[in-house]
């Protein structure tokens, strides 16, 4: 019981916030699924955010306030969706899923992942050493207990990281009256899931149904899989890739001549991530500049604008936090990580050997191998489209590298147990990049879905 | 402008569909790995051979000795596992306040003004003097005993 309310709490709410934009009529060509899982998304950024202000302005949680919040967001999303019927006709209604290879194998993949996370097999020593542990304290002191941040003997909470997790663990334990600690596992599968549903039809719109499942399937089959054997289960990770892959799909599947009018969802994905995860903000650096160097590319006007209103929300997110900590007296820098800049060359043939064998095991290897021969086969595909994945994926694995030349003494034990996390934002960045660069038909939406629009197929 | 493709060709496909394959193989025979899979979770880590699953139910179970508002400290033979229960029984005993015995492998003094220590493992001897001993499952509960003024 506790858990189901946990459930509710954490879910409910969050899709109400986030309604509104779901509900954008910029969106109204996406599934029914994967318009809940952007409202659901963005919801629980909306939802961290008001309580992080709450906070650090002295209140305590109250549902009551966030119930008025809900009910304020609802209204507006009714106005959102009478306006916009009334300006713009019904949208084309895409061909409804039907039994096939892809639905099967998309079942197994959901089935086996829902397995994995509900049974504990992915379940990650970093919940019970510090989300779930600074969330089992937010709930009791019905806000972000920053008192606790500050002992010298809670370093380990790692007080600086950004609330995003933890707050939202600890609305839903508050809400429920305790943790169900083995009702969070099961979350990460239900991000990934999510992301899916949105990767998907942000690609269908793009790319046809074919190509779409294609390359969703494997993303789906990769960072489950990678989840469950990094052991990410109730972690922060699977948030943080949801955020970063919603941007990046947004990103490449516009195409030069015809520039994505869904920017904005980008750029509050990217806020979102920096709220999550302290390497939310460098990969959305890393997808900023992608952005930029492939509008360079393509001759685009008002580049700077672009990249900025792009960027501006994750920045001031960022900001946000940094003020946050100063104004509570929360450390900026995380004690126990290495000093930065204090580089170490010594076990240069290490980090590479030991970085390259979990690259080319299992279902990483498959993640990349299976995209890059694709694009290989493919031949002249659009390889410029997909410039910010790339320049993510092999970003994030540069600053993999160059985190590791900070560690002291041997690095081996912080490479496995690190690593396969690290990668999980580059694996998806080129599965998507790598996806794109195969299917993409220049200029406008793929001729298969058009014609599946015309027959309902 | 690009080269134009209508549908995926059949080569191409084949390529994504095997790396969904195989990921998905890798992760469907997950639990075929685990040598007996417990359905009745009692902690997060059952079904994981991290041994987290043993401190849990130490903790778990030790908390009920702790009351709200006590504070306590671990203990345990090896300072990395003995770090990994403090940390964790920040998060099991949260109305309790966790004062550690050592904190990343260095001693902390702070732990000996504990009202409680939490011994992970070892035997009924291990106790000293001042304090009573309850046993639990995967350890002991030692509260110190009310000293005369």
């Amino acid at each position: 019981m506790t858990g189901a309310v946990f459930l509710v709490a954490v879910l409910g709410p969050s899709v109400i916030l986030g309604l509104p934009v779901a509900v954008h009529p910029e969106l109204r060509h996406l599934s029914v699924a994967a318009r809940a899982s952007i409202a659901w998304a963005i919801g629980c950024f909306f939802l961290t955010v008001a309580l992080t202000l709450i906070s650090a302005i002295g209140l305590p949680w109250t549902p009551w306030l966030i119930v008025l919040v809900c009910c304020a967001a609802l209204t507006l999303s009714g106005r959102l969706i009478r306006r916009s019927r009334a300006v713009t006709p019904a949208s084309e209604v895409l061909a409804p899923c039907r039994f096939s290879i892809a639905s099967l194998c998309f079942t197994v993949i959901a089935g086996g992942g829902l397995y994995a996370f509900v049974f504990g097999f992915a379940a990650s020593a970093d919940l019970s050493y510090f989300w779930g542990v600074k969330a089992t304290h937010f709930a009791l002191e019905r806000g972000i207990d920053f008192e606790l941040l500050r002992q010298p003997h809670m370093i380990h909470l790692h007080p600086n990281y950004p609330p995003l997790w933890p707050v939202l663990l600890g609305w839903g334990a508050m809400t429920a009256r305790s943790m169900p600690w083995l009702a969070i596992s099961p979350l990460t599968w239900l991000c990934l899931t999510a992301t899916a549903a949105i990767v998907f039809s942000l690609l269908e719109a793009r790319l046809g149904r074919r190509a779409a499942t294609l390359v969703t399937c494997l993303w789906y089959a990769t960072l489950t899989t990678l989840m469950v054997t990094s052991f990410s289960g109730g972690n922060a990770d699977a948030f943080l890739l949801l955020f970063l892959s919603v941007a990046l799909v947004v990103i490449v599947t516009e195409v030069r001549e015809e520039p994505s009018n869904l920017h904005w969802l980008a750029a509050v994905a990217l806020a979102g991530a920096v709220f999550t995860k302290s390497e939310g903000f460098v990969a959305a650096a890393l997808i900023a500049a992608g952005t930029l160097i492939r509008d360079v590319a393509w001759r685009r006007q008002a580049i700077i604008r672009q990249t900025a209103f792009l960027i501006a929300p994750a920045a001031v997110t960022a900001a946000l936090w940094v003020l946050v900590r100063i104004a509570h007296d929360i450390r900026l820098t995380d004690p126990i990580r290495e000093t930065v800049f204090q580089l170490s060359f010594d076990h240069i043939d290490l980090i590479l050997k030991v970085c390259a064998r979990i690259l080319v095991k299992g279902a990483v290897a498959a993640g990349w191998m299976a995209p890059l021969i694709a694009v290989v086969i493919a031949g002249r595909g659009r390889l410029r489209q997909a410039i910010p994945a790339f320049v993510t994926a092999l970003g994030i694995l540069g600053f993999a590298f160059i985190y590791y030349l900070h560690a002291v003494g041997d690095p081996l034990q912080l490479i496995v147990w690190t690593f396969p996390r690290l990668i999980q934002p580059a694996i998806s960045a080129w599965i998507l990049g790598c996806g794109v660069a195969a299917f993409s038909v220049a200029g406008e939406p793929n001729p298969e879905i058009i014609a599946t629009r015309k027959t309902g197929r | 402008m690009g080269t134009k493709k209508t549908t995926p060709g059949g080569v191409v496909a084949a390529v994504w569909w095997s790396g969904t394959i195989i990921s998905t193989a890798v992760l469907v025979s997950l639990p075929l790995r685990v040598a007996e899979v417990n359905h009745s979770l009692r902690t997060p880590f059952d079904n994981t051979d991290s041994g987290h699953a043993a401190q849990w139910s130490f903790l778990s179970e030790a908390s009920h000795h702790v009351p709200a508002g006590a504070s306590f400290t671990v203990v345990a033979d090896d300072r990395d596992l003995e770090m990994s229960l403090y940390m964790m029984a920040v998060g099991l005993l949260p109305e309790a306040v966790a004062l550690p015995s050592s904190y990343y492998g260095r001693s902390a003094p702070i732990g000996e003004r504990a009202g409680f220590v939490l011994k992970f493992e070892g035997s009924a001897s291990d106790h000293p003097p001042q304090y009573h001993a309850i046993e639990v499952n995967g350890g002991w509960v030692w509260q110190r005993l009310a000293t005369e003024p």
